[in-house]
């Protein structure tokens, strides 16, 4: 686990969904989720005391070479570094849990993250993601409210949505803040 | 009017008997009350019914219907007891008879309805014979290979429970691979729903899909293996409101619910739009902590 305070970014680029065509298009790759990042200014506040950005991704399983060339730089956007999980974690699960496992360990780092980005559109992970950092600090009943810093990218139209960046290669994408629960 | 009322209850209680008293001396002999053949002396005084040895010593027509009524009531009580253990001593003889029947029901004392039920169900179409008979050796060293095989089975697996769920996630094959029930999220979403409709999760009962599945039978992981099963039960024991998990090692994914991406709308999503239930999400993430081996 990296040193806090760190940033956290889910990044859903794994081929083991190869076939799926509408999943294949409506995800985005590492260039744009950099490019979106680097231009949101609320991410850039929460980002401002961070060196290290937390990669919750299959390294082994990223088959585009672009995506894994670009992780592989380990270069982040505002000046931050990438840093993954080890893979011995999850290897010594043995094969069948190795993703589970993994899974596990990146829920637990991404919710304690300084910031988190996440496509609460496409996975049902990042979405959880949303209710644990919503909740994390609750203790008494009331209603939750996502923590600050909790953000997702999205594509096409999304109410509610202020910034969106149409010239970026993925189209229209845009990046948004949680202020409440989608 | 007064006085009519005086002379009506004077008439009425030396007129009218209210009812037949044999003691009084002008009161008719009972006609049922004659002495019958075999009747034995008369009853002693004050006890005028005898029961048991003394049967034949009823004289009266009273005596003699009391006697019936007690021997109705023997006789019943009797026979209601000795059909019952006919009927414990028939299923326990067909458990005995097929050993897997005695494997399967006579474990912990035998259930003798569950036999007697069994039969009719199952046995009489499976060729089996119920009751205290003989059944061949043959037939017998077939049923034993029958209990051999449930005895192997439960070893590596595990009783199902009325209530239990065994499996979230996985299914079919393009379930497994991006389909609806895909994803550690989606098993995690499914448990919270159990917890959610307060399912009885008396055992362990849930494993975890693997992400990637390349040729059935789908890999699964017994949940203790991923979560720590002994901080939810002290956690739910602290704060309540969740069901407590047990130890186990499943290997088999018996029953399979669908669980869809539109999960979190009906079971995370609606608990957290009120206080309450977002108490309940966050009780429930607290409570669901990586094994210790993982972190």
């Amino acid at each position: 686990m990296p040193p806090k305070p760190y940033g956290a970014i889910h990044f859903r680029l794994e081929d083991d969904l190869a076939g799926y065509a509408a999943f294949m298009r409506d995800r985005f790759g590492v260039q744009t989720n950099f490019a979106l990042m680097a231009g949101t200014r609320d991410l850039e506040a929460c980002a401002a005391r961070t060196t290290e950005l937390y990669v919750a991704v299959g390294l082994d399983a990223v088959s585009n070479m672009e995506d894994k060339a670009l992780l592989l730089a380990k270069k982040g956007p505002f000046d931050t570094t990438l840093v993954f999980k080890e893979g011995d974690i999850a290897r010594r699960f043995g094969a069948d849990a190795a993703s589970s496992v993994g899974a596990i360990v990146d829920t637990e780092i991404l919710a304690d993250a300084a910031y988190y980005v996440g496509y609460a559109g496409l996975s049902t992970f990042d979405r959880t993601l949303v209710d644990i950092r919503a909740t994390r600090d609750q203790y008494d009943a009331r209603m939750a409210t996502p923590e600050n810093c909790t953000f997702t990218v999205g594509k096409n139209r999304q109410r509610g949505v202020i910034e969106v960046r149409a010239d970026l290669p993925a189209g229209k994408v845009w990046m948004r803040h949680f202020q409440s629960l989608p | 009017m007064r006085a009519l009322v005086i002379a009506l209850v004077v008439a009425t209680s030396a007129g009218f008997p209210k009812h037949y008293d044999a003691s009084r001396p002008d009161a008719a002999p009972n006609p049922f009350d004659a002495p019958r053949p075999g009747d034995g002396p008369a009853a002693a005084a004050g006890n005028p019914v005898v029961y048991g040895a003394g049967a034949a010593a009823a004289r009266t027509h009273a005596e003699r219907v009391a006697l019936r009524r007690r021997a109705w009531k023997e006789n019943r009580t009797r026979t209601h007891d000795a059909r019952a253990q006919t009927h414990a001593e028939s299923s326990t003889c067909y458990a005995k008879n097929y050993p897997d029947l005695f494997y399967h029901f006579c474990r912990k004392g035998c259930n003798v309805d569950g036999l007697h039920t069994h039969f009719p169900n199952h046995g009489r179409k499976e060729g089996r014979q119920f009751g205290c008979v003989i059944i061949t050796a043959a037939e017998k060293a077939r049923w034993a290979a029958q209990a051999a095989r449930l005895e192997a089975l439960d070893s590596r697996s595990h009783h199902t429970h009325g209530g239990a769920i065994l499996g979230i996630g996985g299914g079919p094959r393009n379930h497994m691979l991006g389909g609806p029930g895909a994803g550690l999220n989606n098993a995690k979403d499914g448990f919270f729903a159990l917890c959610q409709r307060g399912r009885n999760i008396s055992y362990p009962t849930l494993m975890w899909n693997a992400r990637v599945p390349n040729t059935p039978p789908f890999p699964s992981i017994p949940h203790e293996t991923l979560w720590d099963v002994d901080h939810w039960n002290a956690y739910v024991a602290k704060h309540g409101g969740l069901p407590y998990l047990v130890a186990d090692k499943p290997t088999s994914i018996v029953g399979t619910p669908r669980f869809a991406n539109r999960l979190w709308l009906n079971m995370f999503r609606g608990p957290m739009q009120n206080p309450h239930g977002s108490l309940k999400v966050a009780h429930f993430h607290r409570a669901l902590r990586p094994h210790p081996l993982i972190l």
